[in-house]
């Protein structure tokens, strides 16, 4: 008798013939109702497998960041290099068989790449947040509640959920950042790992020492020359997040580096007596076009968009 | 929104329809991916590239394609695709292909002897084999629906539920035998 005829009989999928049939077959011999028996056994036995319990409004959740959640848009000029970097360091993972993400053999499939000028949100499965703003961040191969690893190059500011039995380590660079829990921003690339942090305790770990830094505090490790220097956080260390721009009575020349980096632009000024000029305002989540027409009427200047850059010049 | 197992595809417009699909398949898929997989975060991320897919695509699928049959031939693809490249890695790496130890320790701790042995059997069996037999024995599927969610024929459901349950015997016949004394006390 076929395997698959007595199993049909015991899920209850057998045919008026075939329940005969089995059921003649298991009376023919005392040796085949041991047969039948272990298999009913068995089918009946492995129905023990409890369900296990997932967490629907955490799935939810975790759905709607990774997919339904606006992205804000932020202002594109000409700042692509970002696009550019991506598709090379993917360019060259292809060509060489191995990549930056690789050189620790934990490499992973679930990777996040952001190619674009808006925030991607990435929801993790322990319930971290990631606002991936550039570059890519890659989940540890192994990655589990006990083994919380991601490699980031790039921007992102993390939001991490806190586990007292397991910390969540950031690789980036040479460096580690190490947490239980907290709120911070990363930053890696080729010159610099900086870390900004907004809550709570992190380490970080570079070749020349490991760092404690507290919240408020900014410490930035130079790949180049080996040394860390810390400081406060800036005023706009987290514009992107907070999606505002504060100027408390700064120069004109030091507000443009934040206006840059936070709508992706060039701004250059006409001369060093508008750079002088100081501000006093605060942004929030205004458009580009907005932040340049409240300069250029505060402060009596007139701003130009010009081929790849903006010019601000004296009326 | 009237949500039943054989609607079509293309119903899928609104947010709230697919949050109902959502809300009805999620822990269903996430227990049939465990299964398969035998890791709970890998089961949901699985699940979770299910239904980003779903959403990417809603309204594009024919009609005639239910979304039950969807979502586990799709949670199915993902589940064997996530299995074959961590073999992948793990043959690289010179591991064992599946082990016990790749379950998720904490819970293989909240489970007794008799579910770990059976998670054990259930990693034994071959990929596609496991997912019929899932889909028959914990998802309590007939035989032609079956088919029709992985895209087979009724006697090929019939044949690997043969081998699988023989598989799961050979593996098991340790509780089997403590089972059968029990119940003879």
């Amino acid at each position: 008798m076929e395997t698959a005829k007595i199993v049909k009989y015991i899920v209850q999928e057998a045919n008026a013939t075939e329940v005969l049939e089995v059921e003649t077959w298991i009376g023919e011999s005392e040796n085949n109702k041991v047969i039948f028996e272990a298999l009913e056994k068995t089918w009946k036995t492995s129905k023990s497998l409890k369900p296990q319990s997932f967490d629907l409004a955490k799935g939810w959740e975790r759905f709607k960041i990774n997919n339904l959640e606006q992205k804000p848009k932020r202002f594109s000029f000409i700042h692509n290099y970002w696009r550019y970097a991506a598709a090379a360091i993917i360019a060259v993972g292809i060509l060489f068989g191995v990549n930056y993400f690789q050189n620790d053999g934990h490499f992973n499939a679930v990777s996040f790449v952001n190619q674009s000028d808006s925030i991607q949100k990435i929801g993790l499965n322990d319930g971290s947040k990631i606002s991936l703003l550039r570059g890519m961040l890659i989940q540890d191969k192994n990655w589990s509640e006990n083994n919380r690893k991601v490699r980031l190059k790039g921007t992102a500011f993390f939001k991490v959920e806190s586990n007292s039995n397991s910390q969540f380590t950031i690789n980036a660079g040479m460096c580690q950042v190490v947490v239980l829990g907290t709120k911070f921003l990363v930053t890696a690339n080729d010159s610099i790992v900086k870390v900004n942090l907004m809550e709570g305790k992190v380490a970080f770990k570079t070749p020349m020492e490991e760092l404690l830094i507290e919240a408020g505090q900014a410490a930035i490790y130079n790949i180049q020359k080996n040394e860390i220097s810390i400081s406060e956080n800036g005023m706009n260390d987290f514009s992107l997040i907070k999606k505002q721009l504060v100027f408390d009575n700064i120069k004109l020349a030091d507000a443009i580096i934040d206006i840059e980096k936070y709508y992706g632009v060039k701004i250059k000024i006409e001369n060093q007596k508008i750079g002088n000029q100081k501000i006093n305002t605060k942004f929030e989540n205004e458009s580009l076009q907005n932040v340049l027409q409240i300069l250029s009427i505060t402060l009596g200047v007139e701003v130009k968009e010009l081929d790849g850059y903006i010019l601000i010049l004296e009326q | 929104m009237n949500l039943n197992a054989q609607k079509g595809m293309t119903s899928i417009q609104t947010i709230s329809e697919f949050e109902e699909i959502f809300n009805t398949y999620y822990a269903r898929l996430c227990n049939y991916a465990y299964k398969l997989l035998l890791d709970h975060y890998r089961a949901e991320d699985a699940v979770q590239q299910v239904f980003s897919k779903l959403w990417e695509k809603r309204g594009e699928y024919n009609i005639n394609t239910s979304i039950q049959s969807y979502l586990y031939k799709a949670t199915y693809n993902m589940s064997i695709n996530e299995i074959k490249r961590t073999q992948k890695f793990n043959a690289l790496e010179n591991e064992e292909l599946v082990k016990l130890s790749d379950f998720d320790a904490d819970v293989a701790n909240n489970m007794n002897e008799l579910e770990t042995a059976i998670e054990k059997a259930l990693s034994i069996i071959p990929e596609k084999c496991r997912a019929i037999f899932v889909m028959s024995r914990y998802e309590e599927m007939k035989y032609k629906d079956i088919a029709q969610n992985l895209g087979i024929s009724i006697k090929t459901v019939e044949n690997q539920m043969g081998k699988a349950l023989k598989l799961m015997r050979m593996h098991l016949s340790e509780f089997i035998s403590v089972v059968l004394i029990l119940l003879m006390k």
